[in-house]
């Protein structure tokens, strides 16, 4: 086999090595044929590759894998949720992998304390004072005196007096109407979801990218952290700057009924402006579709979309 | 030397690759943006008149424009040109708010009309419709009820009719008296022509639930009883029920083969079920409710529930649901004074209304979510609520110190329209359905 081959690099001192010499060249053959057909492709299918930009969630916290490059789907699955009126408004928030480590083991601190200060609430009773010698944190002992006790008695028991007041006068609530309250309350809701309201600045709903800021971790929600890889940190940022023009360009028709998304393909040319914008899934209302398409074909797109095809839904 | 050569050139290899293998990878994975709209508009629409504009055509278009824009989700911007010579001439005639263009033209009595998209310049949707025995404005509803669904993905009722009792002030024996007569309008109030004028009070009215067979029901007072009288779109009535006391309310089920009233001749307002007895082809009338209390108002939900007012339970009205076939009643309403059910097959829900402070209000009931949601919170009594066919609008009197008008409420956009004039004391209006024929007065 392989007789073709010069002496100078087929020279084998026994038949073995020889054996092992055709084959490590065989393996060698082929890999460099599959790296040559592998970068061949890369380089056609170029062109034509589909950029894509992440998932951004408004209000949600995107936790940063600093040494990850792309965090999957199925281990974001869990913390994702839907889209929550509340979290609409709501900044998003950039923060490091420890320093979210850190805030869910305070949390988890903090619900310990909590539970047990419950059951201690639940459970306390006026329990007098031991007169045995009690050792204090330093060690050494030393005797409670009986007027100290006498006053501590005299605490407890005016505290139980004052109970007691409060449980015979019970404060008079006026009756009201909860259902029409939450009626009330949806209604409003309803309204105010339904009228027009002024686009709020941009600021609101732009990702935090200047600096990984350790601090904004007060309103951690579990079920609204995403995890993203450093690759995936440049798709958030452009993801969230199409996302603010978007918004502030975007208007849906009045009296449409809530619910409705679209999903819309665009081409962006060398530009920045759409060269083809098409409907991949309509959502069943002309109108509607025909504004989210009006609206994507006006919009200046951001310079690392430049000749990308990227996959856009509006509504909810 | 050289099988070292080849072995380290191997590991370079798998190195590159599997780099390669995790890049090819991840730029097969798709995330998308996702962005909600925080602001609204309205639509805009141009119609377009091609070709000589005579009056019919002239009455269409406004009336076009009037029922796209009674909604306030559209704004119509009308034109007209002699001949369109290609499409792409539309950009030029409408400003560029306009998306949506309708091109209609008319020769003889043959309206031909299309639907263009001006984004992608293509046509949506065209049709030629003969005009008949149809007026000019009922034709604008008609093609306004073809365009809607196109446009808004939502049924439409531009065609249908309102009917309701117009009190009125006449000389009898010598002496003014209060009569009501039932008047018959477009979904909007207009056009509203007197339908029944009997010398008596008229009230009540509902219309049958039968696409093809538009009728009439209505209750008047005689000298002894409230008698039910059926009237077809002629002007023709006829008595169908005259029992002693009161005979009012008929309901009708979706297949139009059922009909449940209100009969007091036993003391107290019951229910009543009647239909034809397939074995005998002979009506039958079924006594459904046996309390002490009185029973109103009933309405379908389905071939087998009715939803009913009694206070037989409470001393105060409530909503209460019965199944025809195990006779079982269940409670709908929780407390409160509630009155004037009307169910919607459209929305699967529920429109009535409840004393909230000294006013009545409305509500509506969702049968599948089971919750009560307020929807009026101004002053004024509503009552008699009653649905559009297309499930976005309901009509319902409003009374208000010594005024009694009609008024509709868009539920897409939460506003209120009076139909009625403030000085014509108007009450218990009904939404017609969308009905195939448009024979007698459903044509003008």
């Amino acid at each position: 086999m392989l007789r073709w081959l010069p002496n100078a690099l087929y020279n084998p001192r026994s038949e073995r090595q020889r054996f092992f010499q055709e084959i490590l060249l065989f393996v060698f053959a082929v890999h460099v044929v599959l790296l040559c057909g592998m970068m061949i492709i890369s380089f056609l299918s170029k062109k034509q590759e589909k950029y894509t930009i992440s998932l951004h969630q408004a209000g949600a916290t995107y936790v940063l894998m600093p040494f990850q490059k792309h965090v999957t789907t199925e281990k974001n699955k869990k913390s994702k949720s839907l889209v929550h009126e509340k979290m609409a408004h709501k900044k998003s928030q950039l923060i490091n992998y420890d320093a979210y480590q850190q805030k869910v083991s305070k949390k988890q601190k903090n619900k310990k304390t909590a539970l047990s200060k419950a059951v201690e609430k639940s459970t306390t009773q006026a329990v007098p004072l031991p007169l045995t010698p009690q050792k204090t944190s330093l060690g050494s002992t030393r005797l409670i005196d009986k007027k100290s006790v006498a006053s501590l008695k005299k605490k407890v028991s005016a505290k139980n007096k004052n109970k007691i007041k409060m449980v015979e006068q019970p404060t008079v609530v006026p009756q009201i109407d909860t259902q029409s309250l939450q009626v009330e309350k949806e209604e409003k809701n309803a309204m105010a979801h339904q009228s027009e309201i002024v686009v709020e600045p941009s600021a609101k709903n732009e990702l935090q990218t200047d600096d990984v800021k350790s601090d904004q971790t007060e309103n951690l929600i579990q079920d609204d952290v995403i995890f993203i890889g450093y690759e995936q940190l440049d798709e958030c940022v452009v993801g969230s700057k199409i996302q603010q023009v978007i918004q502030q360009n975007w208007t849906v028709p009045v009296g449409i009924q809530s619910g409705l998304s679209c999903h819309m393909k665009v081409a962006v040319s060398a530009q920045g402006f759409a060269q083809t914008v098409t409907i991949e899934k309509g959502s069943g209302v002309f109108v509607y579709d025909n504004s989210a398409r009006s609206t994507l074909l006006n919009i200046e797109y951001p310079r690392e979309v430049y000749n990308k095809t990227i996959s856009i839904v509006l509504g909810n | 030397m050289i099988n070292k050569v080849i072995v380290s050139h191997l590991l370079l290899c798998f190195i590159f690759a599997d780099v390669q293998a995790d890049e090819a990878g991840n730029n097969v994975q798709e995330m998308q943006i996702q962005v909600q709209a925080q602001k609204n508009h309205k639509v805009h629409v141009g119609v377009l008149l091609v070709g000589h504009q005579d009056h019919d055509i002239a009455v269409f278009a406004q009336r076009l424009k009037k029922d796209f824009e009674w909604s306030g989700q559209v704004v119509v911007t009308e034109s007209h040109v002699s001949e369109l010579k290609s499409e792409k001439d539309l950009k030029s005639i409408f400003n560029s708010e306009v998306s949506i263009v309708l091109i209609v033209s008319k020769t003889d009595r043959l309206f031909c009309w299309r639907l263009y998209d001006l984004l992608s310049m293509h046509m949506i949707v065209g049709k030629k419709q003969e005009q008949g025995n149809l007026s000019a404005i009922m034709m604008a509803h008609v093609v306004a009820d073809d365009i809607w669904p196109q446009l808004f993905g939502q049924q439409s009722s531009f065609r249908s009719k309102i009917a309701y009792s117009k009190q009125i002030w006449k000389k009898k024996h010598g002496r003014e008296r209060p009569f009501k007569q039932i008047w018959i309008a477009d979904f909007d109030g207009t056009s509203a022509k007197l339908f029944i004028n009997a010398p008596t009070v008229s009230f009540a009215s509902r219309w049958s639930k039968d696409s093809h067979c538009p009728l009439l029901f209505y209750s008047e007072n005689t000298i002894s009883n409230v008698q039910l009288v059926m009237s077809n779109m002629f002007g023709n009535t006829k008595v169908v029920c005259s029992f002693d006391g009161l005979n009012m309310q008929p309901t009708f089920s979706k297949d139009a083969k059922r009909v449940v009233f209100c009969l007091s001749k036993d003391g107290t307002s019951q229910l009543y079920l009647s239909y034809i007895d397939v074995v005998t082809k002979k009506r039958k009338f079924d006594r459904l409710t046996f309390n002490s209390g009185d029973n109103l108002a009933p309405c379908f939900i389905d071939d087998h529930h009715v939803v009913f007012v009694s206070d037989y339970k409470t001393g105060k009205p409530q909503l209460f649901m019965l199944d025809l076939k195990t006779k079982y009643v269940t409670q709908v309403t929780d407390g409160g004074y509630c009155a004037c059910p009307c169910y919607s097959f459209v929305r699967n829900q529920l429109v009535y209304s409840k004393m909230m402070g000294a006013v009545m209000q409305l509500f509506i009931y969702d049968f599948a979510t089971q919750q009560h949601t307020q929807l009026t919170f101004d002053k004024g009594s509503k009552e008699e609520g009653s649905w559009s066919a297309c499930g976005n609008y309901i009509v319902f009197g409003l009374n208000e110190g010594m005024h009694s008008r009609i008024a509709q409420l868009h539920l897409p956009t939460k506003k209120i329209r009076y139909i009625t004039d403030l000085h014509e004391h108007c009450t218990y209006p009904d939404c017609s359905p969308i009905y195939q024929d448009f024979i007698g007065i459903l044509g003008k």
